[in-house]
């Protein structure tokens, strides 16, 4: 069948879920609603399988499938068509939103059973979708910006869904006013390319390079920046990144699905998109992957301190996403790909297993009161095992290659250094230490449980997900096996890094890898991964105290780990008081003592004269006929005199 | 018998009897305050207008006039079953039948 029927139908099926749900969204029939969300993007997955085999199908250089539906906007000679782009990279994305998204619907039938309102749920869902497919498949950056506030807004009702609790409430308004803020920026980074380059078409962007090198701080810096700090909003970067952790507050299934697996990678893929303009701006790159590689540190650090179990999976999150960015910073926008990929698997897994937990636990989030889980949730607990041992980068799970291209880059590319590998290397080990930590804790050891709780395995349809994404989160990495280890095996190709590669611009000036390097630094990460692994698995299932006696030696810093380093509170004395201060002194001396003292003024004004026009209509009859008297002598005078 | 030949009544006396008659009314309707004596006035306007309608009549010498002040008098006298009948309702209420209480009427 025709390309257009198929991206045709990728949108229509979750907009028409959306519309049936949302039209009956007082219905508390889970099951229907649910099958109607699932099916809906059980379709669009279907169509994007499609799509994908169709660009499978098509020679490698000409893998592009485009198509236009209408005009959308035009100004003078400026146009935008609602069309939408089919390539390497949103061929991969749309696979994964529909393909996990999928999964993530499956498990929410189980999840949202006892919901009051579990069509508004399912409704809201495939809206998501929607909006991310909107974001991944348009052409055009204004198509994009489209999606990427669609996928804000339904992010925001997700974590309000419980809005009559008012702290869900706040953490959703947290979300999108953060998220308001790196807008502003992707808007301005819009503008800029706008002006570089006259269009905001991709295509026409891309085709406009190759871009010359910036090589001080110019407006393609400025540009790139700017785009950047829209994805440090969409993706949790260093300094936006506190809305992710707060965003816990939503169903758990929305946690895997948007922030975890698709709407916080969008950063990662508009970047991506846009790379060749990027590698134009090293000035710009450096930051990026200075602030990636500190938020894989800074949130790893905070990860290790926290007791709910969703929190440290939001700050594992933060810190992943911190991976990928370093990934893009040091120009391995395949390796970033690559991860965002893995990540998803095995991060949407463990949402979807810590969903299944604390559904069982009857909502408890806080890991001291779990423990042992594993007799009671054998599958949970598998397919959980599968995510962690690809989380913590063990081969031959999925983590380990994504995450070892992405260190190996730091390390060996010329637009990386030793520090970034470095710190890298220690946000992994933090990585190992706290998923370990939480397992232990959760699955292993001692059972903590309330003795009125009486944990469950969950029905097929929250095991099945897992199952799904546990093989992936297995089979997912061989997709990028690296050269040095796919040579020993018999020449197993790099088939992600040959796909994306049409759509890269190679990094400048990178050495032939040296195969004994990349061995040591593979080695090197995976023995610090495994060491502080078995420390925490020691620490936590044998001799609990030795964590308790370090948190109490070192109580100030612990504190402050535990207190997220008091970003919050710093933000809320620094930027938002004042910000509210300023806003009440405009309030008092702008508004209320100029603006609205002009606009009382014209309405006395008004209301004056409108007084003095009542009286000639005052309800008095004799004064009516008056009038007529009046007119009847005006016309007779005018018929003589006249 | 007295010569009345200087005093002939033509057509501009009973014109002119017309007009003060009907601005008598007039200026009743316009300031007296009490409803019935308004009434009064109007009717004195109709019937001022009637004697217009006569004395051209009269003066031309055929009868469409004359017939029209019959239609005015029947118009004049629905008018004045109305016009009773709401003073008789506006005095029920107020016990009064100033004009002024006719405003209630705009609800």
């Amino acid at each position: 069948m025709a390309e257009s029927f198929w991206i045709g139908l990728i949108f229509a099926a979750p907009i028409l879920g959306f519309l049936i749900n949302g039209f009956n969204f007082r219905s508390k029939n889970y099951k229907l609603a649910g099958t109607v969300g699932t099916l809906a993007v059980a379709t669009s997955f279907v169509s994007a399988l499609a799509l994908f085999s169709k660009l499978v199908s098509l020679p490698e250089a000409e893998r592009v499938i485009t198509h236009s539906f209408f005009q959308w906007i035009s100004v003078g000679n400026f146009h935008v068509d609602a069309s939408f782009l089919v390539d390497q990279l949103s061929g991969v994305m749309i696979l994964i939103i529909t393909g996990v998204g999928s999964l993530i619907h499956l498990f929410s039938i189980g999840y949202m059973s006892h919901d009051e309102r579990p069509a508004k749920y399912f409704a809201y869902l495939n809206l998501f979708i929607v909006n991310m497919l909107l974001l991944v498949l348009g052409e055009n950056l204004l198509i994009l910006f489209v999606g990427w506030e669609g996928v804000g807004l339904c992010s925001y009702l997700l974590i309000g869904f419980w809005f009559s609790d008012k702290e869900k409430a706040a953490a959703g308004m947290k979300a999108f006013i953060t998220n308001r803020i790196g807008d502003a920026g992707l808007l301005i980074g819009m503008f800029l390319l706008f002006m570089l380059t006259g269009t905001l078409s991709v295509t026409e962007i891309l085709a406009q390079g190759p871009f010359a090198t910036e090589v001080t701080f110019g407006i393609v810096s400025f540009a790139c920046l700017a785009l950047f700090i829209g994805a440090t909003g969409k993706s949790a970067q260093i300094p936006l990144y506190v809305w992710l952790p707060d965003a816990m507050a939503g169903p758990t299934p929305v946690s895997a699905l948007i922030h975890a697996a698709t709407m916080v990678t969008a950063g990662v893929y508009m970047i991506t998109r846009l790379n060749p303009v990027f590698m134009a701006a090293p000035i710009s790159m450096e930051i990026i992957a200075w602030v990636g590689a500190l938020t894989a540190l800074f949130a790893a650090s905070i990860g290790i301190t926290q007791w709910d179990i969703k929190k440290i999976l939001a700050y594992s999150t933060v810190s992943q996403l911190g991976y990928m960015f370093l990934a893009l910073g040091v120009g391995s926008f395949n390796g970033a790909m690559f991860h965002l990929m893995t990540h998803a698997f095995f991060k949407a897994l463990m949402f979807l297993g810590s969903g299944s937990v604390i559904h069982a636990m009857h909502e408890e989030q806080d890991i001291r009161k779990m423990g042992a889980l594993k007799k009671y949730m054998p599958i949970t607990h598998v397919t959980f095992v599968l995510g962690w041992l690809a989380i913590i980068g063990m081969p031959p799970f999925a983590g380990f290659f994504s995450k070892d291209e992405i260190l190996w880059m730091s390390w060996h590319s010329p637009m990386g250094s030793k520090a970034l590998w470095f710190i890298g290397l220690i946000a992994a080990g933090m990585t190992a230490f706290y998923m370990t930590r939480l397992m232990a804790l959760t699955f292993w050891g001692k059972s903590r449980v309330p003795e009125n709780v009486h944990p469950h395995e969950s029905p097929i349809s929250m095991t099945l997900p897992l199952i799904v994404l546990g093989v992936l989160s297995v089979v997912g990495g061989w997709l990028g096996i690296p050269h040095v280890i796919g040579d020993v095996f018999g020449h197993i190709p790099n088939i992600l890094e040959h796909w994306y590669g049409p759509k890269i611009v190679p990094i400048p000036g990178l050495e032939q890898a040296v195969a004994s390097h990349e061995y040591a630094l593979m080695t090197i990460s995976v023995l610090v991964a495994g060491a502080s692994a078995f420390t925490a698995y020691f620490w936590y299932t044998k001799r609990e105290d030795i964590p308790k006696a370090i948190s109490e030696k070192a109580k100030p810093l612990h504190s402050l780990v535990f207190e997220k380093y008091r970003v919050d509170e710093f933000y809320e004395a620094k930027i938002i008081k004042p910000a509210i201060e300023t806003g009440k002194g405009l309030w008092a001396f702008v508004d209320v003592a100029f603006i609205d003292k002009i606009s009382y003024w014209i309405t006395s004004y008004i209301k004056d004269s409108g007084g003095g026009l009542r009286l000639l209509q005052n309800g008095n009859l004799q004064q009516y006929a008056f009038y007529i008297v009046l007119g009847l002598l005006g016309s007779i005078s005018y018929l003589i005199l006249g | 018998m007295p010569d009345l030949s200087q005093y002939d009544v033509g057509l501009s006396h009973y014109l002119l009897l017309s007009a003060m008659v009907f601005c008598i009314g007039l200026v009743g309707v316009l300031v007296r305050k009490n409803t019935i004596v308004i009434l009064m006035c109007i009717e004195l306007m109709l019937n001022a207008v009637n004697i217009t309608f006569v004395a051209f009549s009269r003066y031309q010498g055929n009868n469409d006039g004359s017939i029209i002040v019959f239609f005015v008098m029947a118009i004049a006298a629905a008018e004045a079953a109305v016009g009773l009948a709401l003073i008789v309702a506006i005095f029920k209420r107020f016990k009064e039948v100033n004009i002024r209480f006719f405003e209630h009427l705009k609800g």
